[in-house]
């Protein structure tokens, strides 16, 4: 029998099989590609000047206004930042705590993002994130979920919508990434033993274009591109779930949506369209999912954030 | 095999830098002759996702072009193409847009959808955490050395040499091979 050395190159050789490749196609390709990033580089060079211009011009202005009245500035509206958490009694001690009310069997309870701490501390990065749920609101967790991938950087409450018009909230969590957000889904189920999963995705036909396992979105509103998701009704009245991707191309936009409908804790794609239409009636994302508001650092998007998550109850 | 790297130009092109390459047209397309292909295998196998791969490669592709455009040097075009499409892939975002690109290239005919083997090495490697999948992959795949993966992947050789220990034992382990 061969050594785990011989195995693993011959095996790995034969599971990548690097597939032909149009070399003009990829070309043109990597040739679009810089072209977008130097148009890119151009607008936010545009945008950092108007903003330095922006801020001195907004400095002097407060000067000015605090040595004519004597008053201080008004309240900031960026997110607080404390370690600072609730006790939600979840057999460890937890920081870097985000939460947002939610409804389950018409009781407001609580969502909660939180980071396991140890020791030494709160850990820098998101090793052990885990989203917790209080449904009869009386601030303690009463199920979690977790630990969360992708958390490296950070993890936080994201919206509460009620994806399948049940009544109930869902559970959105996102994680900052290098243009947007990266949105995970999970369902609260209530009752006497209440418990918090993540939405498995059921494509029967192959046709949907989206992340899986659990059901995730990308929340992104760029120069070139966006993506995002809402809320809308099939023929009888279902509220469906859309998941969005587009290309900007000019005043048009490229456009891939896959609609599913949510039961249980499974979403079914039923649809999958690709069009182009105007960029202006494009479901570009805002500041809401199916109604339900964008906090913590992503509140105010695409702007900068102009809500704060709670952190406490 | 085609190598990734030669060997006898590692130590100038990958750990003590060398010499800077011009980064311009030409250079894309020897890269597209030449290393893409096997790069995006690489960063396939670390991914889980070939259309991933490839919109990493050509995006960091594209990155290299528009940095060496502005008088950015590069040192050596493979080494930097694999370290940035590696953290690029990371990007479960860059996933989906990336898997809706690939069906769009498929339907327009231009991309042959070839079955996936389902090989027991594949499901082994997923299960990695993605520092020993990523240090698996570039020894056994790219055949790179302890240090020219330390330089790729900007850790230290002491980081590479327990991942790889790591991951080793973990695939031995999984692939019911001996050590």
């Amino acid at each position: 029998m061969p050594g785990i050395d011989d195995r693993l190159r011959r095996d790995l050789e034969r599971a990548a099989r690097p597939a032909a490749q149009d070399a003009r196609r990829l070309l043109d390709d990597v040739a679009r590609r810089r072209a977008r990033r130097s148009t890119v580089r151009r607008v936010q060079a545009g945008v950092v000047a108007f903003a330095v211009a922006a801020a001195v011009f907004g400095t002097f202005a407060v000067l000015q206004m605090r040595a004519s009245t004597g008053s201080t500035p008004g309240e900031s509206v960026a997110p607080v930042v404390t370690a600072t958490a609730p006790a939600l009694h979840l057999g460890f001690p937890t920081c870097d705590v985000s939460s947002m009310p939610i409804t389950v069997d018409g009781v407001q309870g609580f969502a909660y993002v939180a980071q396991k701490a140890s020791d030494a501390g709160c850990p820098k990065h998101g090793d052990f994130v885990v989203v917790a749920v209080d449904v009869d609101g009386d601030g303690q967790a009463d199920t979690s979920y977790g630990p969360l991938a992708d958390c490296y950087l950070s993890c936080e409450a994201f919206a509460a919508p009620d994806l399948n018009g049940d009544g109930n909230s869902e559970i959105a969590v996102s994680t900052a990434g290098a243009d947007g957000y990266g949105v995970y889904l999970f369902v609260v189920t209530g009752g006497t033993n209440p418990s918090i999963d993540p939405i498995h995705v059921s494509d029967p036909h192959g046709i949907g274009t989206i992340a899986t396992d659990p059901l995730q979105l990308a929340w992104i509103d760029v120069v070139t591109h966006f993506s995002g998701a809402h809320c809308g009704a099939l023929a009888d009245g279902t509220r469906s779930l859309i998941v969005d991707i587009g290309d900007k191309l000019g005043t048009n936009a490229d456009v891939t949506s896959t609609t599913l409908v949510l039961r249980g804790t499974t979403a079914t794609v039923l649809d999958a369209t690709h069009t182009t239409m105007p960029l202006a009636d494009a479901p570009v994302p805002k500041g809401q999912l199916c109604g339900a508001p964008i906090l913590g650092s992503a509140g105010g998007f695409p702007g900068p954030a102009a809500g704060s998550t709670s952190l406490t109850p | 095999m085609t190598v990734f790297v030669r060997q006898e130009d590692v130590e100038s092109v990958l750990v003590s830098g060398g010499t800077e390459a011009t980064v311009d047209e030409a250079a894309i397309r020897d890269f597209l002759a030449g290393p893409f292909p096997r790069v995006v295998a690489a960063v396939g196998l670390v991914a889980g996702s070939k259309a991933a791969a490839e919109d990493a490669v050509a995006e960091a592709l594209a990155r290299a072009w528009e940095r060496a455009d502005r008088g950015e040097e590069i040192r050596s075009l493979p080494a930097w193409v694999t370290h940035v499409a590696l953290n690029l892939s990371r990007s479960r975002l860059r996933r989906v847009r990336a898997e809706a690109r690939a069906r769009d290239r498929m339907e327009r005919g231009n991309l042959q959808a070839t079955p996936e083997d389902r090989l027991d090495v594949q499901r082994a490697l997923a299960g990695l955490p993605r520092r020993q999948r990523e240090v698996i992959v570039l020894h056994y795949f790219l055949e790179l050395r302890v240090a020219e993966i330390a330089s790729a992947l900007h850790v230290s050789e002491g980081t590479v040499k327990s991942s790889l220990h790591r991951g080793r034992h973990a695939m031995a382990a999984a692939l019911d091979e001996e050590e």
